[in-house]
């Protein structure tokens, strides 16, 4: 899991190709949020700021899928939308707790995990861009 | 948490959208993004507690579930389990976020604490249409209900399993007539399945909280420190006073 809640860098843009395109000027989504399967809302434009942690989230994906990929358990992830208060969200669905942390899930068809939280850190919830749409 | 105040309306909350909405502006921005700006996002203006009970199998986790989908496995809804879902609604022009605890899975009725009650500004009871005895245990919901739920808190029945009309063994003046010897408890039936009717409840909860609501709102803080009412919260578990028996059973 994830290291103790203290190390976070800098916020930076996200790499990859398009990639600025996620991320306004301020550091703020530009896009809306939805859930990858489903397309309900998860978080409105400005509503999270981008920020680089590495975060272990358990795989989404069936165990078909997993077997072809080469994370069978889940993926490292550096990428995310953060947000200091889980009122922020439009739509968002929290996991029963896994040691000190919870995951989140969409809140309509619950895939997931989309998102992660420590319990230490009550003003810090993450969704992860990899595991969500952008519109 | 403040007992029986899950209200809040959501203010000074620091977001920098909220701020910038509240004094009825953009936040500034820096040429190419302040021409392509649109309205900021409007933030939530309250957001209310509710909670989802009944007996096991009556389908209330269904209700709060859209589809199922074969590309992906709910591996980790399976696995660990949801506790609970911030949704959002808008009604008469109110922007509201619900806190939704779906008790699935604590259906021995003394193992849901008293403080999934204690907090909820709305209550959710849901029966299955085609199942006598799921209908039978009302009335033990309904004390666990007169014990720890706030005065305050708008009921819903709900029988649910609509789309099972063939194996209906309660009807639906049973469910009215249920609901009419409880004071403010409103009555619908649905199907999770076919959602049908399944929006309608929430909204249909929010519209009663909505109006009875105060104009003066007080302030209180729902506090983020309690994520989870498991385990119990560090707030003394003090039952609220004796209701008076308004309601049934």
């Amino acid at each position: 899991m994830a290291a103790p809640c203290a190390e976070m860098e800098p916020a930076a843009a996200p790499r990859g190709p398009g990639a600025g395109e996620l991320v306004c000027a301020r550091g703020r989504n530009r896009k809306a949020v939805l859930c990858q399967r489903c397309g309900s809302r998860v978080l409105l434009p400005g509503a999270a700021t981008f920020a680089r942690r590495e975060l272990f989230l358990p795989s989404m994906k069936k165990k078909t899928a997993l077997l072809a990929s080469n994370s069978p358990d889940g993926d490292v992830l550096q990428d995310h939308w953060l947000v200091d208060d889980m009122f922020s969200f439009e739509n968002i669905g929290f996991t029963k707790d896994v040691g000190n942390v919870k995951f989140l899930i969409c809140a309509d068809c619950e895939i997931g995990p989309i998102g992660w939280h420590c319990l230490d850190d009550k003003k810090s919830f993450y969704v992860a861009l990899d595991r969500v749409s952008h519109e | 948490m403040e007992p029986g105040s899950g209200l809040q309306r959501r203010g000074g909350a620091g977001r920098e959208s909220a701020a910038a909405a509240a004094a009825g502006g953009s936040p500034a921005l820096s040429g190419p993004q302040s021409r392509r700006r649109k309205q900021p996002p409007r933030p939530a203006d309250f957001k209310l507690q509710v909670i989802i009970i009944g007996s096991r199998g009556v389908g209330k986790t269904s209700l709060m579930e859209r589809f199922t989908d074969d590309t992906f496995c709910e591996a980790c809804k399976s696995t660990v389990g949801v506790d609970f879902k911030i949704k959002t609604v808008e009604l008469r022009g109110k922007k509201i976020r619900l806190q939704i605890w779906d008790t699935a899975g604590q259906e021995r009725f003394n193992s849901i604490t008293s403080a999934y009650y204690r907090s909820a500004k709305g209550i959710i009871l849901v029966y299955d249409i085609t199942k006598k005895e799921t209908f039978e245990d009302l009335p033990k919901w309904m004390k666990m209900i007169d014990k720890y739920a706030s005065e305050d808190a708008e009921l819903l029945l709900v029988g649910n399993k609509l789309d099972c009309e063939v194996d209906r063994e309660i009807t639906r003046q049973q469910g009215e007539k249920f609901a009419q010897q409880i004071t403010g408890m409103r009555f619908c039936e649905a199907s999770a399945k076919d959602n049908f009717n399944v929006d309608e409840i929430f909204l249909k909860l929010v519209d009663d909280i909505l109006k009875k609501m105060p104009l003066d709102i007080m302030r209180n803080e729902l506090s983020n420190s309690i994520l989870s009412l498991q385990p119990e919260p560090e707030i003394p578990p003090e039952l609220p006073p004796p209701r008076p028996h308004v309601r049934c059973c």
